[in-house]
Order: C-alpha cells, then structure tokens, then sequence
C-alpha cells in the first residue's frame, strides 16, 4: 500500500516538475537578456555596485531553481558567479569586471545552449 | 499539519507546494516575502505547526524573520526549517543562533525535503506531547538526571537535535573543518539531587552561558546532554584547548553572579574531554565524531580523583551515524 503511495506521489511530482520546468524554460530568455543588460552597466563605474548586485541576486535565484528542475550545470555557473561577485565586491582590483564578465558568459552561453538543446 | 513556508521566487514556492502536497501535507500557506509571512502569521486563524524560511530575500531575511517569529510566545519551540542555497555558508550559523531547528539545500533533493519535513511534524508532535503532559499533571516527575534540558535563550545553546542539524549542514558545506568536546561539571549531580526541577534548570543554564561565554570566538554550538555533559561543536582552529578551557571555566564557573545554585551550596569544577573530528574518511554528515568527543570525556575522567568520575555509560554512543 505504501508503495502505490510512494509511486503516487512521484508521479505526481514529476507532472508538477514538468509544468514547472515549461514555465522555467519559458523565462530563460528573458532572464538571459536582463543579465546581457546589467553586463553593459559594468563598463560605468558609478552604477556598477548596484548592476552586481543585481547579477548577484538574479545568479542566486537561477541557482536555487535551476537544479531542482534538471539544469545542474545552470546552477553550478549561477553558484559560481555569484560567489565571484561577492570576492570582486571586496576588493579593488582592477581585473574584477572581467572576471564577472567571464564568469557571466559562461552562465548566458549554458542558458543559451540549454534553450537550444530543448 | 499546517505550514507556512517563505520563498521570494514564485518557481520555487510552487515546486515547494507541488513536494509537499503529493506527501500529504496539504495545508501549506505560501508568503513572497518576510513581511508577507508576518502578515499571515497575524492574520492566521490557527497557528502553523511549522515554518520554512528561504535564508536569502530581499528586505527582510529569512533569520530575521525566523527571530521575530520565536519572539511569539506561541512559536518559540515551533520548527523552523531554513532553505539555504549551498553557498550560503555565511548565514547557516546565524540562522541557527537566530532559532532554526533544521535546513534544506536549494537545489532540492525532494527525498530530503520529505524527511526534513517529517522530522519536523515529529519534533511538533513530540513538543505538543509534552505541553499537554505539563498541563494535565500538576507535579511533573523530577526528571532523570540522564536527562538533557531544554536551555532557552542563551546564545549559541541549542537542544541535541539541532546540533546534529547544524554539525550535519557544516559537514555537507565543508564549510569550515569542525570539532567537538565535551565537558562535564560533576557537582551538577549534587544539585540535581538537592534541589527542584526548576532550580536545577536554572543552574544548568547558568553553567551554558559561561561555557558560551568562555566559547566566544569559536563560533560554537553548546547542547546540554544531561549527566552534567555539555557538548559543544564548533570551528577547530578557533576552540581553545582543554587546558585553557578548563582553567577560564575554573574562575567563571565559581563566580555567584554568574553561576548561583540557592538550594544546594557546591563549588564547581570541569572535566573537558579533548577535542574529537570528523575523520577523512567517514560519511559526509556522520556525526559520530560526537561520540568520540564522549569517549575522550571518558578518558579524562579516569585521570580524575575517584570523587569526580561519574557514570557516563548510558550517553556512550549517543550520536546517530
């Protein structure tokens, strides 16, 4: 009996994931854009903490889903570039914006190519 | 069971209801943010049986959340599930010193949500349990002194399970390498013996806010375990060694104002175990390092004179793997 509860309820999770995961995927490209937006922000130095902070909580967030839906490599790029952010944030070096922006390329190249394999 | 659980992204608070609800757990209420969630606390025309706070949201967080709910009288002992990303490795500890009493990692692993989950309806269970045992008898039974007590709002003093929780999220983290040791102060036998359930509470806490006090710095966990034994966790290269320990503990612990037993007059003194680690090869989240920090306690008790050597059989391997 609680096997056919068990086998129940992952069904029942993996239709809810897949809706999730449409929705998810229907967002990407919005999301990618938002983020090549901010890119640009970093070449100005007076807006460029406020543009970190907001790739940082946008890369937070794609982490947090990403994952939980099937898009490990997502996640552990958004992971890694929000802990960039925070070391870059700490300190003055001038090669930190470039750092960022690798770091943000790889992220919007795995989100294209996630759009892409779909 | 009824749950409130607090997530700034829509996606996750949907796969967050989609879990619970294919588990049974159907009255889940979902709040966007802290503020939303004290809100609902108000407005809710019962109380939730549990809490799941995302660490990381914009205005007000999700340990700032969880210390404003343990500031309701209703909530204090109510679990708090905390959602952490994996790198929020800076804010598991203040998530626990604010009140948490377990976490999840985002992304989710939903055969770890459900048992986190259950362990908090049991943790909700077992505390109903025991306010309605202290309502229907009017003279609780003394507790055994093998019994661990409830030690409230002492910073960094937590309950056995929380600890493990917290040891369990560090491991998984690899946030830091970690120790442990423990600590017993024999005299609490005497007082334990000599006075009420109340006083001995009292003196138990005194004896956790030094040990905490003489633990600043380490960014460590104290739990009381009972038999006199604290057991306390926390980041390796920061915890002093047993010597100094037991020296500071030596002066604080025999000072009244901040150690006062009224019923039982006792001096007070320590056995500190030397520190025990996780070994390399051991499971990630095993916390039988634990345990060794117990049998260390052991063998620094058999160096003791025979009026200080206490049975701590019954708390050998009180450690789960």
């Amino acid at each position: 009996m609680e096997q056919v509860t068990d086998a129940n309820s992952s069904a029942q999770i993996e239709t809810g994931i897949a809706r999730i995961r449409a929705r998810f995927v229907s967002t990407l490209e919005d999301r990618a854009d938002e983020l090549y937006d901010l890119l640009d922000y970093l070449n100005d130095p007076s807006v460029r903490d406020a543009a970190y902070e907001q790739i940082q909580m946008r890369a937070h967030k794609l982490h947090g889903i990403s994952g939980s839906l099937g898009f490990p490599r997502m996640g552990e790029f958004a992971a890694k570039l929000e802990s960039t952010i925070d070391q870059v944030r700490s300190s003055d070096h001038p090669q930190n914006v470039q750092h960022v922006r690798r770091q943000l390329d790889v992220l919007l190249e795995e989100m294209e190519q996630s759009l892409n394999a779909l | 069971m009824r749950i409130l659980a607090v997530d700034d992204d829509d996606l996750i608070r949907e796969l967050l209801s989609e879990i619970l609800q294919a588990h049974g757990y159907c009255d889940v209420t979902m709040a966007d943010c802290g503020e939303d969630a004290l809100r609902k606390i108000n407005a809710a025309a019962a109380p939730f049986d549990a809490f799941m706070f995302d660490i990381q949201m914009p205005g007000m967080d999700g340990i700032d959340l969880c210390r404003r709910v343990r500031g309701y009288d209703i909530y204090r002992k109510t679990p708090v599930i905390m959602i952490t990303a994996m790198n929020d490795k800076e804010y598991v500890d203040n998530a626990f010193r604010a009140g948490a009493t377990d976490y999840v990692t985002k992304p989710f692993d939903t055969t770890e949500l459900v048992t986190r989950i259950r362990l908090a309806e049991r943790l909700h269970q077992e505390t109903r349990r025991a306010e309605e045992a202290t309502v229907s008898v009017l003279s609780p039974p003394k507790p055994p002194y093998s019994a661990p007590v409830e030690i409230e709002e002492i910073r960094g003093v937590v309950n056995s399970g929380v600890l493990q929780n917290y040891v369990k999220i560090t491991l998984d983290q690899r946030q830091f390498p970690i120790g442990a040791f423990a600590i017993q102060v024999p005299e609490l036998a005497v007082v334990h013996a000599g006075s009420s359930p109340q006083e001995f509470v009292y003196v138990v806490t005194d004896i956790a806010e030094v040990i905490s006090d003489v633990l600043v710095g380490a960014q460590a966990f104290t739990s009381y375990i009972g038999n006199g034994i604290f057991i306390c966790v926390g980041a390796r290269m920061r915890l002093p060694s047993a010597e100094v320990l037991r020296d500071n503990l030596m002066m604080m612990l025999n000072n009244p104002d901040l150690v006062y037993c009224e019923e039982v007059r006792t001096s007070f003194s320590s056995i500190v175990g030397a520190p025990a680690s996780p070994k390399l090869l051991e499971k990630r989240g095993d916390t039988q390092f634990l345990n060794r920090a117990l049998e260390n306690l052991r063998t620094a008790e058999k160096s003791e004179p025979p009026n200080m050597q206490q049975s701590i059989g019954g708390l050998s391997s009180p450690f789960a793997a």
